[in-house]
Protein backbone atom coordinates (compact mmCIF):
# COMPACT_ATOMS: atom_id res chain seq x y z
CA UNK A 1 0.00 0.00 0.00
CA UNK A 2 2.57 2.25 1.20
CA UNK A 3 5.05 1.63 -1.65
CA UNK A 4 2.31 2.40 -4.55
CA UNK A 5 1.55 5.31 -3.35
CA UNK A 6 5.37 6.36 -3.33
CA UNK A 7 5.33 5.38 -6.82
CA UNK A 8 2.32 7.37 -7.74
CA UNK A 9 3.75 10.56 -5.95
CA UNK A 10 7.52 10.08 -7.86
CA UNK A 11 5.62 9.65 -11.37
CA UNK A 12 3.12 12.74 -10.47
CA UNK A 13 6.22 14.74 -9.12
CA UNK A 14 8.30 13.46 -12.48
CA UNK A 15 5.72 14.51 -14.67
CA UNK A 16 4.79 18.19 -12.95
CA UNK A 17 8.66 18.96 -12.49
CA UNK A 18 9.31 17.66 -16.14
CA UNK A 19 6.62 18.91 -18.30
CA UNK A 20 6.84 22.80 -17.05
CA UNK A 21 10.28 22.84 -17.17
CA UNK A 22 11.01 21.73 -20.85
CA UNK A 23 7.88 24.36 -21.51
CA UNK A 24 10.63 26.94 -20.06
CA UNK A 25 13.41 25.70 -21.84
CA UNK A 26 11.32 25.96 -25.11
CA UNK A 27 9.63 29.85 -24.37
CA UNK A 28 13.97 31.09 -23.51
CA UNK A 29 14.06 29.44 -27.42
CA UNK A 30 17.81 30.36 -27.92
CA UNK A 31 19.11 27.16 -27.14
CA UNK A 32 21.92 27.64 -28.70
CA UNK A 33 22.58 30.74 -30.86
CA UNK A 34 26.06 32.06 -32.41
CA UNK A 35 27.56 34.20 -34.90
CA UNK A 36 30.24 33.45 -37.82
CA UNK A 37 31.94 35.46 -40.59
CA UNK A 38 33.58 34.46 -43.68
CA UNK A 39 35.41 37.32 -45.71
CA UNK A 40 31.72 38.26 -47.43
CA UNK A 41 29.86 36.54 -45.25
CA UNK A 42 27.78 37.03 -41.66
CA UNK A 43 26.62 33.82 -40.28
CA UNK A 44 23.97 34.08 -36.98
CA UNK A 45 21.79 30.77 -36.02
CA UNK A 46 19.57 30.30 -33.39
CA UNK A 47 19.05 26.30 -33.20
CA UNK A 48 17.62 23.71 -31.25
CA UNK A 49 17.55 19.97 -31.91
CA UNK A 50 20.27 17.17 -31.25
CA UNK A 51 23.66 18.41 -32.25
CA UNK A 52 23.01 22.25 -32.61
CA UNK A 53 26.90 23.10 -32.32
CA UNK A 54 27.84 20.18 -34.81
CA UNK A 55 25.55 21.89 -36.93
CA UNK A 56 26.94 25.17 -36.62
CA UNK A 57 30.77 24.31 -37.16
CA UNK A 58 29.22 23.01 -40.35
CA UNK A 59 27.70 25.81 -41.52
CA UNK A 60 30.58 27.80 -40.52
CA UNK A 61 32.80 25.95 -42.90
CA UNK A 62 29.74 25.90 -45.63
CA UNK A 63 29.94 29.76 -45.66
CA UNK A 64 34.20 29.85 -45.68
CA UNK A 65 34.43 27.57 -48.08
CA UNK A 66 31.89 29.91 -50.81
CA UNK A 67 33.70 32.08 -49.68
CA UNK A 68 37.04 30.44 -50.49
CA UNK A 69 35.72 29.42 -54.48
CA UNK A 70 33.82 33.21 -55.15
CA UNK A 71 35.18 36.15 -52.93
CA UNK A 72 36.32 38.66 -54.79
CA UNK A 73 38.09 40.66 -51.54
CA UNK A 74 40.75 38.28 -51.56
CA UNK A 75 42.29 35.90 -54.46
CA UNK A 76 39.83 32.89 -54.79
CA UNK A 77 38.57 31.08 -58.21
CA UNK A 78 35.99 33.88 -59.16
CA UNK A 79 38.51 36.49 -58.93
CA UNK A 80 41.07 34.17 -60.61
CA UNK A 81 38.07 33.76 -63.43
CA UNK A 82 37.92 37.57 -63.26
CA UNK A 83 41.65 38.01 -64.41
CA UNK A 84 41.88 35.90 -67.20
CA UNK A 85 42.29 36.27 -70.49
CA UNK A 86 40.11 35.33 -72.97
CA UNK A 87 39.89 31.33 -73.48
CA UNK A 88 41.83 30.98 -70.82
CA UNK A 89 40.23 27.23 -68.88
CA UNK A 90 40.06 28.41 -64.94
CA UNK A 91 39.17 25.25 -62.98
CA UNK A 92 37.09 26.52 -60.34
CA UNK A 93 35.57 24.67 -56.78
CA UNK A 94 32.01 23.16 -57.03
CA UNK A 95 30.64 26.25 -55.31
CA UNK A 96 31.76 28.50 -57.93
CA UNK A 97 30.46 26.52 -61.03
CA UNK A 98 26.96 25.87 -59.29
CA UNK A 99 26.33 29.54 -58.55
CA UNK A 100 27.83 30.12 -61.76
CA UNK A 101 24.94 27.71 -63.18
CA UNK A 102 22.54 28.99 -61.05
CA UNK A 103 22.93 32.63 -62.31
CA UNK A 104 22.81 31.96 -65.91
CA UNK A 105 19.67 29.83 -65.43
CA UNK A 106 18.24 33.06 -63.15
CA UNK A 107 19.81 35.45 -65.50
CA UNK A 108 17.17 33.79 -68.28
CA UNK A 109 14.07 33.46 -65.82
CA UNK A 110 14.32 36.60 -64.91
CA UNK A 111 14.84 38.41 -68.89
CA UNK A 112 18.19 39.64 -67.54
CA UNK A 113 17.15 41.28 -64.30
CA UNK A 114 19.38 39.15 -62.10
CA UNK A 115 22.43 39.53 -63.65
CA UNK A 116 25.96 38.56 -62.22
CA UNK A 117 27.66 40.26 -64.78
CA UNK A 118 27.05 43.86 -63.62
CA UNK A 119 30.48 44.50 -62.33
CA UNK A 120 31.74 46.73 -64.69
CA UNK A 121 28.84 48.63 -64.28
CA UNK A 122 28.66 48.30 -60.31
CA UNK A 123 32.06 50.18 -60.61
CA UNK A 124 31.41 52.43 -63.70
CA UNK A 125 28.19 54.15 -61.41
CA UNK A 126 30.47 54.03 -58.45
CA UNK A 127 27.95 51.65 -56.31
CA UNK A 128 30.37 49.45 -55.33
CA UNK A 129 30.45 48.61 -51.44
CA UNK A 130 34.03 50.79 -50.99
CA UNK A 131 32.66 53.54 -53.67
CA UNK A 132 29.53 53.86 -51.72
CA UNK A 133 31.00 53.82 -48.38
CA UNK A 134 32.77 57.20 -49.58
CA UNK A 135 29.68 58.24 -51.40
CA UNK A 136 26.71 57.49 -48.78
CA UNK A 137 25.77 61.03 -47.79
CA UNK A 138 26.54 61.33 -43.56
CA UNK A 139 23.75 60.70 -41.01
CA UNK A 140 24.00 65.06 -40.93
CA UNK A 141 22.54 64.63 -44.50
CA UNK A 142 25.71 65.51 -46.15
CA UNK A 143 26.86 64.42 -49.28
CA UNK A 144 29.44 65.05 -52.18
CA UNK A 145 28.02 64.91 -55.74
CA UNK A 146 30.53 62.66 -58.10
CA UNK A 147 30.23 62.38 -61.47
CA UNK A 148 28.17 60.23 -63.47
CA UNK A 149 28.89 58.33 -66.53
CA UNK A 150 27.60 59.14 -70.42
CA UNK A 151 25.11 57.49 -71.38
CA UNK A 152 27.67 56.35 -74.38
CA UNK A 153 29.62 54.87 -71.85
CA UNK A 154 26.70 52.81 -70.00
CA UNK A 155 25.81 51.35 -73.22
CA UNK A 156 29.76 50.49 -74.05
CA UNK A 157 29.89 48.76 -71.03
CA UNK A 158 26.81 47.08 -71.03
CA UNK A 159 27.75 45.05 -74.07
CA UNK A 160 29.56 43.04 -72.33
CA UNK A 161 27.55 42.34 -68.53
CA UNK A 162 26.49 38.96 -70.09
CA UNK A 163 26.92 35.95 -67.79
CA UNK A 164 26.74 34.47 -71.47
CA UNK A 165 30.22 35.16 -72.40
CA UNK A 166 31.49 32.65 -70.07
CA UNK A 167 30.95 29.15 -70.99
CA UNK A 168 31.36 26.38 -68.13
CA UNK A 169 32.83 23.11 -68.43
CA UNK A 170 32.55 19.82 -66.29
CA UNK A 171 35.22 17.27 -67.05
CA UNK A 172 36.10 14.10 -65.32
CA UNK A 173 34.68 15.68 -61.66
CA UNK A 174 36.63 18.99 -61.95
CA UNK A 175 35.22 22.13 -63.20
CA UNK A 176 36.29 25.06 -65.49
CA UNK A 177 35.33 28.12 -66.32
CA UNK A 178 36.13 30.19 -69.49
CA UNK A 179 35.48 33.64 -70.81
CA UNK A 180 34.70 34.42 -74.31
CA UNK A 181 35.28 37.81 -73.99
CA UNK A 182 38.53 39.16 -71.78
CA UNK A 183 35.92 42.13 -70.43
CA UNK A 184 33.31 40.38 -68.86
CA UNK A 185 33.75 39.76 -64.73
CA UNK A 186 31.22 37.85 -62.41
CA UNK A 187 30.21 38.92 -58.90
CA UNK A 188 28.07 36.02 -57.40
CA UNK A 189 27.34 38.72 -54.51
CA UNK A 190 23.26 38.59 -55.15
CA UNK A 191 23.03 35.42 -54.76
CA UNK A 192 25.64 33.17 -52.84
CA UNK A 193 24.22 33.59 -49.60
CA UNK A 194 20.96 32.50 -50.42
CA UNK A 195 22.58 29.62 -52.19
CA UNK A 196 24.90 29.35 -48.76
CA UNK A 197 21.13 29.45 -46.54
CA UNK A 198 19.93 26.77 -49.27
CA UNK A 199 23.72 24.57 -47.84
CA UNK A 200 22.99 25.62 -44.40
CA UNK A 201 19.21 23.80 -44.46
CA UNK A 202 20.89 20.55 -45.73
CA UNK A 203 23.00 20.47 -42.38
CA UNK A 204 20.12 21.05 -39.98
CA UNK A 205 18.26 18.47 -41.67
CA UNK A 206 21.12 15.89 -41.08
CA UNK A 207 21.71 16.86 -37.26
CA UNK A 208 18.65 16.68 -35.81
CA UNK A 209 17.87 20.28 -35.63
CA UNK A 210 13.75 21.06 -34.92
CA UNK A 211 13.68 24.68 -34.93
CA UNK A 212 16.38 27.09 -36.32
CA UNK A 213 16.45 30.70 -37.14
CA UNK A 214 19.80 31.08 -39.45
CA UNK A 215 20.59 34.54 -40.92
CA UNK A 216 23.01 35.12 -43.73
CA UNK A 217 23.79 38.21 -44.35
CA UNK A 218 19.95 39.48 -44.54
CA UNK A 219 19.34 36.24 -46.36
CA UNK A 220 16.91 35.01 -43.55
CA UNK A 221 15.50 30.89 -43.40
CA UNK A 222 12.71 30.29 -40.80
CA UNK A 223 13.30 25.98 -40.17
CA UNK A 224 10.22 24.10 -38.54
CA UNK A 225 8.07 25.40 -35.78
CA UNK A 226 9.14 28.57 -34.04
CA UNK A 227 9.19 26.93 -30.53
CA UNK A 228 8.59 30.46 -28.08
CA UNK A 229 5.25 32.23 -27.21
CA UNK A 230 3.42 32.90 -30.45
CA UNK A 231 4.35 29.42 -31.79
CA UNK A 232 4.56 28.02 -34.35
CA UNK A 233 4.57 31.28 -36.46
CA UNK A 234 7.98 32.93 -36.94
CA UNK A 235 7.12 36.81 -36.75
CA UNK A 236 9.46 38.71 -38.66
CA UNK A 237 9.84 42.48 -39.19
CA UNK A 238 10.63 44.17 -42.44
CA UNK A 239 12.53 47.57 -41.46
CA UNK A 240 10.67 50.76 -43.44
CA UNK A 241 12.57 51.80 -46.62
CA UNK A 242 11.98 55.47 -45.25
CA UNK A 243 13.12 57.82 -44.67
CA UNK A 244 16.26 56.96 -45.88
CA UNK A 245 19.04 56.43 -43.47
CA UNK A 246 20.65 59.64 -43.44
CA UNK A 247 17.56 61.47 -42.93
CA UNK A 248 16.91 59.75 -39.91
CA UNK A 249 18.92 57.38 -37.07
CA UNK A 250 15.70 55.47 -36.14
CA UNK A 251 15.08 52.48 -37.86
CA UNK A 252 11.52 50.84 -37.91
CA UNK A 253 9.75 48.70 -39.12
CA UNK A 254 6.86 49.56 -42.13
CA UNK A 255 5.20 46.60 -41.44
CA UNK A 256 5.51 42.39 -39.97
CA UNK A 257 5.04 39.07 -41.48
CA UNK A 258 3.55 35.72 -39.57
CA UNK A 259 5.75 33.11 -41.68
CA UNK A 260 5.24 29.35 -41.04
CA UNK A 261 8.66 27.28 -41.10
CA UNK A 262 10.21 26.20 -44.53
CA UNK A 263 11.13 29.28 -45.74
CA UNK A 264 13.44 32.46 -46.60
CA UNK A 265 12.53 35.82 -46.89
CA UNK A 266 15.19 38.27 -48.46
CA UNK A 267 14.91 41.88 -48.65
CA UNK A 268 16.47 44.31 -51.66
CA UNK A 269 16.26 48.03 -51.72
CA UNK A 270 18.14 51.27 -51.59
CA UNK A 271 18.15 51.31 -48.02
CA UNK A 272 21.53 52.23 -47.40
CA UNK A 273 23.22 51.77 -50.56
CA UNK A 274 22.85 54.87 -52.65
CA UNK A 275 24.58 58.57 -52.93
CA UNK A 276 22.82 61.39 -54.40
CA UNK A 277 24.26 63.67 -57.95
CA UNK A 278 23.36 66.99 -58.31
CA UNK A 279 22.29 67.39 -61.91
CA UNK A 280 22.77 69.92 -64.81
CA UNK A 281 20.19 71.88 -63.45
CA UNK A 282 20.76 71.16 -59.67
CA UNK A 283 18.38 69.11 -58.86
CA UNK A 284 19.03 66.10 -56.07
CA UNK A 285 19.21 62.63 -58.48
CA UNK A 286 19.17 59.37 -56.10
CA UNK A 287 21.55 56.52 -57.27
CA UNK A 288 20.90 53.39 -56.16
CA UNK A 289 22.68 50.45 -56.02
CA UNK A 290 21.20 47.91 -57.87
CA UNK A 291 21.86 47.80 -61.68
CA UNK A 292 18.92 47.08 -63.75
CA UNK A 293 18.69 45.19 -67.36
CA UNK A 294 19.08 48.65 -69.39
CA UNK A 295 22.70 49.11 -67.58
CA UNK A 296 21.23 52.50 -65.24
CA UNK A 297 20.34 52.19 -61.29
CA UNK A 298 16.32 51.80 -60.65
CA UNK A 299 14.99 54.83 -60.69
CA UNK A 300 17.37 56.77 -62.68
CA UNK A 301 16.68 58.00 -66.59
CA UNK A 302 18.41 59.90 -69.02
CA UNK A 303 16.95 62.85 -71.08
CA UNK A 304 17.07 66.14 -72.10
CA UNK A 305 20.23 66.14 -71.26
CA UNK A 306 20.46 65.54 -67.91
CA UNK A 307 20.14 62.43 -65.21
CA UNK A 308 16.95 62.39 -63.29
CA UNK A 309 14.95 59.90 -60.94
CA UNK A 310 11.94 59.00 -62.88
CA UNK A 311 8.54 59.00 -61.14
CA UNK A 312 8.99 55.88 -58.99
CA UNK A 313 10.73 52.72 -58.13
CA UNK A 314 10.98 49.95 -56.18
CA UNK A 315 12.17 51.11 -52.33
CA UNK A 316 11.88 47.31 -50.96
CA UNK A 317 11.52 44.18 -52.60
CA UNK A 318 10.91 41.08 -50.22
CA UNK A 319 10.45 37.69 -51.51
CA UNK A 320 9.92 34.63 -49.12
CA UNK A 321 10.48 31.29 -51.21
CA UNK A 322 11.56 27.95 -49.75
CA UNK A 323 14.40 28.10 -51.72
CA UNK A 324 17.33 30.43 -50.74
CA UNK A 325 19.23 30.80 -53.82
CA UNK A 326 16.25 31.86 -55.98
CA UNK A 327 14.67 34.43 -53.06
CA UNK A 328 18.16 36.02 -53.50
CA UNK A 329 18.23 36.26 -56.93
CA UNK A 330 14.81 37.40 -57.69
CA UNK A 331 14.73 40.26 -54.34
CA UNK A 332 17.27 42.00 -57.02
CA UNK A 333 15.32 40.87 -59.88
CA UNK A 334 11.95 42.36 -58.65
CA UNK A 335 13.79 45.72 -57.79
CA UNK A 336 15.40 45.70 -61.25
CA UNK A 337 12.19 44.97 -62.27
CA UNK A 338 9.82 47.61 -61.11
CA UNK A 339 6.59 46.85 -59.30
CA UNK A 340 4.56 45.85 -62.33
CA UNK A 341 7.41 43.74 -63.94
CA UNK A 342 8.74 42.07 -60.80
CA UNK A 343 4.95 41.32 -59.26
CA UNK A 344 4.16 39.82 -62.28
CA UNK A 345 7.58 37.92 -62.12
CA UNK A 346 6.46 36.59 -58.41
CA UNK A 347 3.25 35.57 -59.56
CA UNK A 348 4.63 33.60 -62.63
CA UNK A 349 6.85 31.84 -60.03
CA UNK A 350 4.38 31.40 -57.30
CA UNK A 351 6.72 32.82 -54.93
CA UNK A 352 5.16 35.10 -52.44
CA UNK A 353 6.65 39.02 -51.93
CA UNK A 354 5.95 42.53 -50.92
CA UNK A 355 7.02 45.09 -53.23
CA UNK A 356 7.23 48.64 -52.04
CA UNK A 357 7.74 51.70 -54.65
CA UNK A 358 7.87 55.64 -52.54
CA UNK A 359 4.40 55.96 -53.51
CA UNK A 360 2.17 52.02 -53.27
CA UNK A 361 2.93 48.54 -51.98
CA UNK A 362 1.55 45.69 -53.61
CA UNK A 363 1.07 41.83 -52.08
CA UNK A 364 1.68 38.91 -54.06
CA UNK A 365 0.52 35.27 -52.47
CA UNK A 366 -1.02 34.71 -49.00
CA UNK A 367 0.91 36.61 -46.86
CA UNK A 368 -0.55 36.82 -43.01
CA UNK A 369 0.38 40.52 -41.48
CA UNK A 370 1.70 40.26 -37.84
CA UNK A 371 -0.27 43.36 -35.59
CA UNK A 372 -0.86 45.30 -38.46
CA UNK A 373 -2.00 47.98 -35.92
CA UNK A 374 1.41 48.07 -34.61
CA UNK A 375 3.52 47.32 -37.49
CA UNK A 376 1.50 49.82 -39.33
CA UNK A 377 3.88 51.77 -41.93
CA UNK A 378 2.17 50.83 -44.63
CA UNK A 379 -0.34 54.18 -43.64
CA UNK A 380 2.67 56.00 -45.77
CA UNK A 381 2.03 53.93 -49.08
CA UNK A 382 -1.31 53.84 -50.96
CA UNK A 383 -1.75 49.49 -51.74
CA UNK A 384 -1.95 49.02 -55.22
CA UNK A 385 -3.46 45.86 -56.64
CA UNK A 386 -1.82 43.74 -59.49
CA UNK B 1 -11.80 -6.13 8.40
CA UNK B 2 -10.35 -6.71 11.75
CA UNK B 3 -9.28 -4.63 14.70
CA UNK B 4 -5.67 -5.40 14.04
CA UNK B 5 -5.55 -4.19 10.43
CA UNK B 6 -7.39 -1.13 11.27
CA UNK B 7 -4.44 -0.40 14.32
CA UNK B 8 -1.92 -0.76 11.37
CA UNK B 9 -3.61 1.83 8.66
CA UNK B 10 -4.40 4.49 11.90
CA UNK B 11 -0.13 4.17 12.92
CA UNK B 12 0.98 4.45 9.00
CA UNK B 13 1.64 8.15 8.70
CA UNK B 14 0.17 9.82 5.59
CA UNK B 15 3.03 11.36 4.52
CA UNK B 16 6.60 10.46 4.90
CA UNK B 17 9.69 12.77 4.68
CA UNK B 18 10.55 11.52 0.80
CA UNK B 19 6.93 12.63 0.53
CA UNK B 20 7.11 15.95 1.38
CA UNK B 21 10.57 16.43 -0.80
CA UNK B 22 9.17 15.18 -3.75
CA UNK B 23 6.29 17.88 -3.20
CA UNK B 24 8.43 20.98 -2.22
CA UNK B 25 10.72 19.98 -5.31
CA UNK B 26 7.35 20.26 -7.67
CA UNK B 27 6.20 23.42 -6.21
CA UNK B 28 9.37 24.62 -6.75
CA UNK B 29 9.40 23.35 -9.88
CA UNK B 30 6.54 25.02 -10.90
CA UNK B 31 6.84 28.47 -9.03
CA UNK B 32 10.69 29.05 -10.93
CA UNK B 33 8.41 28.19 -14.47
CA UNK B 34 5.78 30.50 -13.88
CA UNK B 35 8.35 33.12 -12.92
CA UNK B 36 10.21 32.57 -15.91
CA UNK B 37 7.56 33.09 -18.00
CA UNK B 38 5.80 36.11 -16.48
CA UNK B 39 8.60 37.90 -15.89
CA UNK B 40 9.41 40.71 -18.56
CA UNK B 41 13.13 40.78 -18.75
CA UNK B 42 14.68 44.22 -19.61
CA UNK B 43 16.45 44.18 -23.09
CA UNK B 44 20.19 43.75 -23.04
CA UNK B 45 22.31 44.61 -25.79
CA UNK B 46 24.72 42.05 -26.21
CA UNK B 47 27.93 42.85 -28.18
CA UNK B 48 30.27 40.31 -29.72
CA UNK B 49 33.35 40.85 -31.23
CA UNK B 50 36.80 38.23 -32.19
CA UNK B 51 37.91 39.33 -28.58
CA UNK B 52 35.14 40.76 -27.18
CA UNK B 53 32.01 40.00 -25.21
CA UNK B 54 29.97 41.41 -22.95
CA UNK B 55 26.38 42.15 -22.28
CA UNK B 56 24.68 45.83 -21.51
CA UNK B 57 21.67 47.46 -20.27
CA UNK B 58 19.42 48.95 -23.29
CA UNK B 59 18.82 51.82 -20.89
CA UNK B 60 22.19 52.68 -19.40
CA UNK B 61 24.17 55.47 -21.43
CA UNK B 62 27.37 54.08 -22.30
CA UNK B 63 30.02 54.49 -25.42
CA UNK B 64 32.03 51.20 -26.02
CA UNK B 65 34.97 52.04 -28.12
CA UNK B 66 35.99 48.83 -29.72
CA UNK B 67 39.32 47.68 -31.98
CA UNK B 68 37.33 49.17 -35.31
CA UNK B 69 34.28 50.85 -34.52
CA UNK B 70 33.02 52.40 -31.10
CA UNK B 71 29.02 51.53 -30.33
CA UNK B 72 26.99 54.14 -28.11
CA UNK B 73 24.00 52.96 -26.03
CA UNK B 74 21.93 56.05 -25.08
CA UNK B 75 18.23 56.31 -24.78
CA UNK B 76 17.15 53.06 -24.93
CA UNK B 77 18.78 52.58 -29.21
CA UNK B 78 21.93 51.46 -29.83
CA UNK B 79 24.47 52.86 -33.01
CA UNK B 80 28.09 52.25 -34.18
CA UNK B 81 30.64 55.22 -35.49
CA UNK B 82 34.03 55.79 -35.95
CA UNK B 83 34.05 52.27 -38.15
CA UNK B 84 37.28 51.70 -39.34
CA UNK B 85 36.26 48.90 -42.28
CA UNK B 86 35.76 50.09 -45.70
CA UNK B 87 32.19 49.47 -46.32
CA UNK B 88 31.19 51.30 -43.35
CA UNK B 89 27.14 49.84 -43.49
CA UNK B 90 27.53 49.39 -39.89
CA UNK B 91 27.19 53.05 -39.35
CA UNK B 92 24.86 53.28 -42.35
CA UNK B 93 22.30 51.15 -40.17
CA UNK B 94 21.35 54.09 -37.80
CA UNK B 95 20.24 53.30 -34.47
CA UNK B 96 18.40 50.26 -33.68
CA UNK B 97 15.87 50.12 -30.69
CA UNK B 98 13.91 47.09 -30.87
CA UNK B 99 14.73 43.53 -29.33
CA UNK B 100 15.81 41.40 -31.99
CA UNK B 101 17.37 43.91 -34.50
CA UNK B 102 21.38 44.03 -34.77
CA UNK B 103 24.05 45.95 -36.63
CA UNK B 104 26.56 43.28 -37.88
CA UNK B 105 30.13 44.64 -39.17
CA UNK B 106 31.25 42.11 -41.33
CA UNK B 107 35.00 43.06 -42.25
CA UNK B 108 35.60 43.56 -38.25
CA UNK B 109 33.25 40.38 -36.99
CA UNK B 110 31.27 42.69 -34.73
CA UNK B 111 27.70 41.61 -33.72
CA UNK B 112 25.80 44.25 -31.66
CA UNK B 113 21.93 42.51 -31.01
CA UNK B 114 19.27 43.42 -28.87
CA UNK B 115 18.17 40.66 -26.89
CA UNK B 116 15.23 40.46 -24.99
CA UNK B 117 11.09 39.66 -24.74
CA UNK B 118 10.22 41.34 -28.30
CA UNK B 119 7.46 40.13 -30.22
CA UNK B 120 9.43 39.99 -33.67
CA UNK B 121 12.08 37.00 -34.18
CA UNK B 122 13.89 38.78 -36.90
CA UNK B 123 13.88 41.61 -39.12
CA UNK B 124 14.59 42.09 -42.75
CA UNK B 125 15.64 44.91 -45.11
Amino acid sequence: MKKNVSTICVFFALLFAVSPLTACAASGYSVFADAAFSDDMALTAKLVGRAPSTAFERMKNIISDIDGQVSLTHDSDLSRLNGASVGERVEVGEHCYRLFELSTEYYELTDGAFNAATAPLVKLWNVDAESLAELRPDLDGSYISPDLPTADEVAQTLAYCDPHLVESVEENGKYYLKKTDGRVKLDFGGIAKGYAVDLCVDVLDECGITSAMIDISGNLYLYGDYVGSGAPYWRVGISDPRPRAGQTLSRGYVCAVSLGGGVGAVTSGDYMRYYIHDNADGEKVYIPHIIAADGMPIGVEYSDGKWMNGDEWVISATVITDSGALGDALSTAVAALGIDGGGRLLQNLSCKGLIFTEKRYTILGEIELYKPDTYDGFKAYSYYEL
Amino acid sequence: MNFDSIKKVKRSKPFTVVDGIVIAVVVAAIAICLALVYTKKASVVRITAPDFEREYDLSSSTVIELEHLTVHIEGGAVWVTDADCPDKTCVAVGKIDRAGQSIVCLPSGVVVTILGEGDLQAGIG
